[in-house]
């Protein structure tokens, strides 16, 4: 069985702190290597549209803070899983490196923290970004370090079941995943598909690939009630399609929610 | 720590002295448990027994006797005299001291409950006043606002319980760095007590979460992982603020750590701490 890889960028901030740490903790139950990358962003003072050599070791300076700022996080939290040696540190801006970065480097998944808020706005926005519409692999969100290792993969209307067990298989395939699924609906139950028709869709395609939920539930309501029930998972899967820009209910669960959730597209 | 329980003869009070038993019987607190009267003036007082005099003597004693079964085996350390005579201080408060080896007072004062409570507080140099509530509105008389008036007067931290609320949550809203250790162990209590989930929110000032307040989320994560305490974090808008504690559900602590001149003092400044408090579906603790 590979380990999967994981672009992670570690800064010194609360959400990223929590997310690297997060993501050692459930190390074992992803199989998972961890890339540090860390993007110095250059202010936009005149100094940095110099030219030469000037602006070169300025950036190597910059390159240097970022690499001690990145062993010291690295060093303090004495994280008990497998980190690549040799952490990523670049100038530039912060999406287009990323997003560089995850072309060239072939990763599984990209892993970031955010801290949750009560208004969703600052979710949306995220996956509106250039980073999130253009990345090539799926995302974990982490926004708490949930000690739960079950998973449950969330179903809507919109959810493309081949893009997302695909997903799955490729990241979970061979490991002791305990998972859940689970269609939501907020409302009209008579508008198609039912939720009975999304489980067993993707129930099917899933037994295909070998994978056989301990679990089928529907959640029905409100986003902030689906987003309370659930609280207990340790991560949530789901499917998001980038090309619509509308704002959708499972969106709305999926901003609202305390657990990590991992984004396949 | 030294407890001062506010009483009435709603059940939300018995309710409170219970929940502040659990609470002593945790910390092993002193304890000052007080119930307020009307002045009358017309009583010729040393013509009557005492209990005659001042029935709100007898709704104490039976508090008391409540407080030491909700404390169960602990109940000794609070002792279990009944012999000590209700004597009255140079401050006209009516004092029994029946301490074991931890401080149990009832005191009775007259006049306005608001400032009844505070001055018993200051005299007493109490840490915590803890004091019950019905749902959706003060009590304590009606049409009162007594428990946010309390809870915006006081200099230390105020509980004030909802009846039967069934905590399953307790939620902390931190805009400053500024917080005590104390108070950080009031709220690991209170989230043993109840078996609770914990959630620190941060407050987001113009959609910021400024650095000293992120770095204290960071640490106060850190504080309660370390004691196996499951807590969560989350930020809110400083501007949806005051809604989402409005929101809170019956089965929420919402805690709030309010300091002098800080962005959540001056957001919830005197009326609206009050409002808040008396208006409010959950429990509320405000940390000083």
């Amino acid at each position: 069985m590979d380990m999967l890889k994981a672009l992670v960028p570690v800064e010194m901030t609360l959400a990223s702190n929590v997310a690297l740490r997060y993501l050692c903790r459930k190390a074992e139950l992803l199989g998972v290597a961890v890339q540090p990358v860390h993007v110095e962003e250059p202010d936009h003072k005149p100094h940095s549209s110099e030219t030469g050599w000037i602006r070169r070791s300025w950036e190597s300076g910059l390159r240097q803070a970022g690499l001690e700022e990145v062993q010291r996080i690295l060093n303090s939290e004495k994280l008990d899983c497998f980190i690549l040696p040799n952490p990523i540190v670049r100038v530039g801006d912060r999406e287009d490196t990323l997003l560089e970065e995850l072309r060239l480097g072939g990763y599984d998944f990209f892993v970031e923290g955010e801290v949750a808020n009560f208004n969703t706005g600052a979710f949306r926005k995220r996956l509106r970004s250039k980073l999130y519409r253009q990345m090539p692999c799926p995302v974990l969100l982490v926004r708490n370090m949930i000690q739960s290792d079950r998973l449950v993969l969330l179903l809507d209307e919109k959810t493309d079941m081949e893009s997302l067990t695909a997903r799955f298989h490729h990241l979970f395939n061979g490991r002791a995943a305990d998972f859940d699924l689970c269609a939501y609906v907020m409302d009209d139950l008579r508008r198609g598909p039912h939720p009975d028709e999304l489980l067993a869709e993707g129930r099917d395609r899933l037994g295909r690939l070998g994978h056989e939920p301990a679990r089928a539930l529907t959640l029905l309501g409100a986003p902030e009630t689906a987003a309370r029930n659930l609280g207990d998972y340790g991560m949530i899967v789901a499917h998001l399609d980038r090309s619509s820009n509308r704002k959708s209910p499972l969106t709305e669960v999926l901003g609202l929610v305390s657990s990590p959730i991992l984004i396949c597209w | 720590m030294k407890i001062l329980v506010a009483v009435d003869e709603n059940a939300y009070s018995r309710y409170a002295v219970r929940q502040a038993a659990r609470l002593a019987a945790n910390t092993w607190a002193d304890v000052v448990m007080l119930a307020i009267e009307k002045n009358r003036a017309y009583i010729a007082e040393e013509e009557l027994d005492p209990g005659h005099a001042h029935p709100r003597l007898r709704l104490l004693n039976r508090y008391r006797a409540d407080f030491l079964e909700a404390l169960g085996p602990g109940a000794d350390l609070y002792g279990d005299r009944e012999d000590a005579p209700f004597v009255r201080r140079e401050d006209k408060v009516l004092e029994q001291d029946l301490s074991g080896r931890k401080g149990f007072k009832l005191c009775l004062r007259g006049g306005d409950p608001v400032k009844a409570i505070t001055a018993e507080t200051q005299t007493e140099g109490c840490d915590l006043i803890i004091l019950g509530c019905g749902h959706h509105e003060g009590g304590w008389g009606r049409g009162s606002d007594v428990p946010g008036r309390v809870a915006d007067a006081a200099d230390c931290s105020v509980f004030v319980i909802r009846e039967e609320s069934v905590t399953s949550r307790v939620v902390c809203c931190l805009d400053h760095a500024d917080i005590s250790q104390e108070s950080l162990e009031l709220i690991n209590q209170w989230v043993t007590i109840y078996a609770a989930g914990l959630e620190v929110v941060g407050v987001l000032k113009k959609g910021e979460l400024r650095e000293e307040v992120e770095s204290k989320m960071g640490e106060v994560l850190d504080y309660y992982l370390r004691r196996d305490v499951h807590a969560l974090i989350r930020v809110v808008d400083a501007d949806s603020l005051e809604t989402f504690i409005e929101s809170g559900r019956k089965d929420d602590l919402m805690a709030l750590w309010l300091k002098h001149k800080s962005p959540l003092e001056k957001l919830f400044h005197s009326k609206r701490v009050n409002a808040l408090v008396n208006h409010a579906s959950s429990s509320m603790l405000i940390l000083r």
